[in-house]
């Protein structure tokens, strides 16, 4: 079977054989064991050994090389092309914020309404006695605040939402 | 074998420090009593020492940095001393005090070299009269008036600090007038939340200095004398993260100037015990940034290169022994460097990352040294610092070195967590690194180190992510979970490995 593989915005056509991969013309010999009660996985590619752990993650798997990641979508073919015919909508125009570690929400540092620049402030988190503030990646309006000071926050949650383009 | 120097010790700590001090107390004799929060009752720490005492909830106000219920503890179980380790109650006089009020010896400096040294805008004053040179900088500014008037006079851009600060907490960089008032509010806010004292100072923001430290030791007869120097230039956020000594900036003649200074600086408060004076280091000239009144995180790498084991020191210092010995011309021998492995995400702005230790295999081999404070199955909580571990290594030369610390952070893996790992691993790998060429501005300069994937072998990785996506889709679905497929994460059962190892053309050498 034929897969798309797309991380770090590349993406890799790689297809299953029997005895391996071919990504374009090129053929390798290659296989993959688990180390058992473990992440640890041995990939062989010819005699060539690395030594990876691997996680599965919703679309496709996390790898990492020597405590390196790379998130990595994998898609078959079956699934691409009907993905490519039909594009899923894009949300109209909303962006969310949300926590990128658990801790404390110390201060909003914008009103719903506001008008943000790349690189205002919207949001200090405490975690680890270390104050980070989150703040706008690009140009917008914050539409809501899910969240008030001194809420506790999961990696995940909700913080705030724009409107229009959205930082 | 010598009298041991107590005959049992409380270590007032928790995570990889203490573990460092439990293993210098069973090396001497000496009984060990580990106290612990409620979420540490099975940290390393506790499960390594004789006694343990349970002294409160997860938040450290209530317990690691209660000062009653650690003496409590130290009385209730007989104990002859206390070693705070770094961070929490370490710098803290009050607590020095009470130690000795107790009838307890505290293994550290006396509470007044600790007053002298933590208010650190007194002790400006004190390194200057005592002839120790000093960035030049403000007395304690109150408000945002004090500050513009202070920094009018310094100059931009300048750097905010917390008086009773250390650790890199309340400090911030002003580039322009138009960011001082904030910047004083958040210095002031985080000043008071880390240390309960919300005094900041201002001082000249040197353009890319190197961080480099002189390791002292004085005893309490009179003898005082350094081992050396490391340097501590690669840091993020003032919070160090690679150390190393010697620093590829000092020579002999070099390392005696700063050293006879360090010298100075901790005679002129009485200092007895392990103790390090840090400088900044620029344009050929170095000068007092602070200095710490307690063993430091990263002193392994002088251990290294020294031979001298400093914990143990500070056992035999606190109890009145004479030094004893003299440090070895030919110090430093071969070259030693160490690697923070924090519980961050290097690849998300080093946002902290919590879990539970799924899996941990540790490097060894020649020159290779682990402190660390986790063990499998151990959560990683948000209470506390990050620091899970230090990788230590020692070679012949730096370049060894470097290509020791390159495989041994090669050889570990650690999951259910993220970690800095790559981070360091990136480090090593990098020309700037390799040629020497620090300061402490090394991690903003070099931004590359902290974009995801880096150097990985990305189609070594696609192969792999097709090869268990056909393994995935050929398992049939067994034994529940959520999707009905089997996630990369989960053990599995004896005949379910037996059914996966044998699935055709999988098998044998390819």
């Amino acid at each position: 079977m034929r897969y798309f593989v797309e991380a770090s915005g590349e993406v890799l056509q790689v297809e299953a054989t029997e005895t391996g991969v071919r990504i374009g013309k090129r053929e390798f010999e290659a296989h993959i064991e688990s180390v058992p009660g473990s992440d640890r996985r041995h990939l062989r590619i010819g005699e060539r050994g690395i030594a990876l752990a691997a996680r599965s993650v919703g679309d496709g798997w996390l790898i990492e090389i020597a405590g390196r990641p790379v998130r990595l979508a994998v898609e078959d073919e079956r699934t691409h092309t009907i993905r490519e015919l039909a594009p899923a909508q894009r949300g109209a125009g909303s962006r969310e914020v949300r926590a990128p570690m658990a801790g404390l929400v110390l201060h909003i540092e914008v009103v719903a309404g506001q008008q943000v620049e790349a690189g205002t402030g919207l949001v200090v988190i405490e975690a680890m006695k270390m104050e980070n503030e989150l703040r706008a990646e690009g140009s917008g309006t914050v539409a809501t605040i899910a969240v008030k000071e001194g809420s506790t926050v999961n990696p995940g949650d909700l913080l705030l939402t724009f409107s229009g383009e959205g930082p | 074998m010598r009298k041991p120097p107590f005959s049992r010790v409380l270590v007032a700590n928790r995570g990889e420090i203490a573990v460092r001090v439990l293993r210098a107390c069973r090396e001497l004799g000496i009984e060990t009593v580990a106290v612990y929060s409620e979420p540490d009752r099975l940290a390393p720490h506790v499960l390594q020492a004789d006694l343990s005492v349970p002294i409160g909830p997860a938040r450290a106000a209530e317990s690691y940095l209660n000062i009653g219920r650690l003496i409590e503890a130290a009385r209730n179980t007989g104990a002859e001393a206390v070693h705070p380790g770094y961070g929490f109650l370490a710098e803290n006089a009050a607590f020095a005090r009470a130690t000795q009020q107790a009838g307890l010896t505290f293994i550290g400096p006396p509470a007044e070299a600790i007053e002298a040294m933590g208010d650190k805008t007194r002790a400006r004053q004190l390194m200057q009269d005592a002839g120790v040179p000093v960035v030049p900088g403000s007395a304690a500014v109150g408000g945002g008036a004090e500050a513009e008037a202070a920094a009018r006079e310094l100059g931009y851009p300048l750097m905010l600090k917390a008086a009773a600060g250390g650790g890199g907490k309340g400090m911030r960089i002003v580039r322009s007038p138009a960011d001082l008032s904030v910047a004083v509010e958040r210095a002031q806010s985080e000043a008071q939340q880390a240390f309960g004292d919300a005094t900041v100072y201002l001082e000249r923001f040197l353009e890319r200095p190197r961080h480099i430290e002189i390791q002292v030791l004085a005893d309490r007869h009179g003898t005082v004398v350094h081992l050396g120097e490391r340097e501590c230039s690669i840091q993020r956020r003032h919070q160090k993260l690679i150390e190393e000594s010697p620093s590829p900036a000092v020579d002999r003649e070099l390392r005696e100037h700063m050293g006879d200074v360090a010298v100075a600086a901790a005679r002129a408060v009485g200092y007895e015990g392990a103790g390090t004076v840090e400088f900044l280091y620029a344009e050929d000239r170095f000068y007092f940034l602070e200095m710490n009144t307690r063993i430091q995180v990263e002193h392994p790498v002088t251990e290294l290169v020294t031979g001298v084991d400093l914990v143990h020191e500070q056992m035999r210092l606190a109890a009145g022994a004479p030094l004893g010995w003299e440090p070895d011309p030919a110090w430093p021998r071969g070259h030693a460097i160490e690697c923070r492995i924090g519980g961050e995400d290097p690849f998300n702005a080093f946002f902290p990352s919590t879990g539970r230790i799924a899996e941990l295999d540790v490097p060894g081999g020649p020159g290779v040294r682990w402190d660390s404070g986790i063990a499998v199955g151990f959560e990683v909580g948000l209470h506390y610092d990050p620091l899970l571990a230090k990788l230590v290594v020692h070679g012949p030369d730096r370049p060894a070195a470097i290509r020791r610390m390159k495989r041994a952070l090669q050889e570990l893996h650690i999951s259910g967590i993220r970690t800095t790992q790559a981070f360091h691993l990136a480090v090593m790998e990098e020309a700037d690194f390799q040629a020497g060429r620090l300061s402490i501005q090394y991690v903003d300069d070099h931004p590359q180190l902290l974009s995801d994937g880096g150097a990985v072998a990305l189609e070594a990785a696609a192969i792999a992510a097709v090869l268990l996506e056909e393994e995935r889709r050929d398992t049939p679905a067994i034994a529940g979970g959520k999707d009905g497929q089997r996630t990369g994460d989960r053990e599995l059962s004896g005949w379910q490995r037996a059914l996966h190892w044998g699935l055709p053309g999988r098998e044998g050498p390819a």
